[in-house]
């Protein structure tokens, strides 16, 4: 016995100018089907079998526990270094300004250092709570989520990147201005320290390099 | 110290002390990712094989999400399940992964479609008929090449989950999980075929 009243002729016109994935939609909202019930039905029990029946390799959970352990550790331990040296510096500015008997150089290099670090650390701190956070997010906006802690995490890298740049000519003229009043030899000094400011400009290099690569293919994904 | 005056003690001191010793130390957060890991390592390891094919980056991102989950036990609401909290994590590394190497997968289906098409030349059997081991690699292969939605969906159905459990992983609707799953079912039915 089929009944075909205004209403249901009505909503067979408007199925028929839906679009197709709010169509099947609705037609699944109508079927009655137990939604705890597994949901691959019994013509996918071999298909299912094979794919539950797949060898793999038993990880050592105790090893996997403690190198996770380790590399959370390792996370935590980065940034409490910067906060304490942050901190340390503070200290030292409050210091050197209280004892009033050191160099004006080195009373610049320390107050701009602070603040440098402050903006530093900010950023730090907001790039590792935010891929701290991202992975138990709504799995709708991961790759949203995911673009977001990339564009930080190159802002983070042009920071030090940047930072760096600034301290290649501020060590120079530092180890320039102290030079008169040490005794020993200043040139193992300046390479020493010029050294690690090109290492570490060649290594944010790499980094942002590769970072920028990854965005870019996020972001085609979600325009895609 | 009698038996009912220790209970007290316990229950009054030990217990609470216990507790903040475990929650300070990690220990119990140590306990929950030792069950869950050996519980649900399988899970994790079929759904892995769904999205990346090479060994070594299986088990990368085996690890990262082992990290993810450690990170993630601290926030676990107990009126969840745990088995769609870790499939949800599971999931959100993996959209990553492959949203980030994408050229990399493309170029690894491109020489599985050249293996695949050497195999069919050879061997033109229906799925059936090839045995387990030779199945269950065709089975990642072809969803390896299905859409992302559909990959999510049809991964999480074969591990045995319902409409619900799937919805909830993904945070979307029964009916959407509906909606791909069917999709999902259609395409990789016309890949298997393909052999």
């Amino acid at each position: 016995m089929s009944e075909k009243s205004p209403l249901n002729e009505q909503e067979n016109k408007l199925s028929q100018k839906m679009p197709d994935e709010s169509k099947q939609m609705k037609q699944a909202q109508t079927e009655p089907q137990d939604l705890n019930k597994p949901a691959l039905d019994d013509d996918w029990l071999d298909i299912a079998s094979d794919w539950q029946s797949q060898p793999f390799e038993h990880a050592d959970i105790q090893s996997l526990l403690k190198k996770t352990k380790r590399r959370t550790l390792w996370a935590k331990l980065f940034l409490a270094i910067d906060i304490i040296s942050v901190i340390a510096l503070y200290v030292l500015f409050a210091y050197v300004l209280m004892m009033q008997d050191w160099q004006t150089a080195t009373l610049v290099y320390v107050g701009v250092g602070c603040i440098m670090f402050t903006v530093y650390l900010f950023y730090a701190i907001k790039v590792r709570v935010g891929s701290w956070r991202m992975m138990t997010s709504d799995p709708n906006h991961i790759l949203e989520s995911a673009i977001i802690g990339c564009r930080s995490s190159i802002q983070y890298i042009k920071l030090i990147k940047w930072f760096t740049l600034i301290l290649l000519p501020a060590i120079n003229l530092y180890l320039y201005a102290i030079a008169p009043y040490i005794e020993k030899p200043i040139l193992p000094a300046a390479i020493y320290g010029n050294g690690i400011i090109l290492l570490t400009l060649v290594i944010t290099q790499v980094f942002q390099v590769k970072r920028e690569r990854e965005l870019n293919q996020l972001t085609s994904n979600i325009s895609e | 110290m009698e038996r009912g005056e220790f209970s007290i003690v316990k229950a009054k001191f030990i217990s609470p002390c216990r507790r903040i010793i475990n929650k300070e130390f990690g220990l119990s957060n140590q306990l929950i990712f030792t069950q869950w890991l050996t519980e649900y390592e399988k899970m994790l390891r079929h759904i892995i094989a769904g999205f990346e094919a090479k060994p070594a980056l299986q088990d990368e991102v085996f690890q990262e999400i082992a990290l993810n989950i450690w990170k993630a036990i601290p926030g676990f609401r107990q009126d969840a399940s745990a088995k769609t909290f870790i499939a949800r994590i599971a999931h959100n590394v993996l959209a990553t992964h492959v949203a980030k190497s994408v050229r990399t997968v493309k170029a690894d289906q491109d020489i599985e479609q050249i293996s695949e098409s050497q195999a069919a030349a050879k061997t033109s059997t229906p799925y059936q008929a090839l045995d387990q081991s030779q199945r269950q690699q065709r089975l990642s292969q072809a969803i390896r090449q299905l859409k992302l939605e559909q990959q999510q969906v049809i991964t999480l159905a074969l591990e045995g989950m319902s409409y619900l459990e799937i919805a909830e992983t993904l945070a979307i609707s029964t009916s959407l999980v509906g909606v791909r799953l069917n999709r999902a079912k259609a395409s990789l039915t016309q890949l298997l075929e393909v052999v």
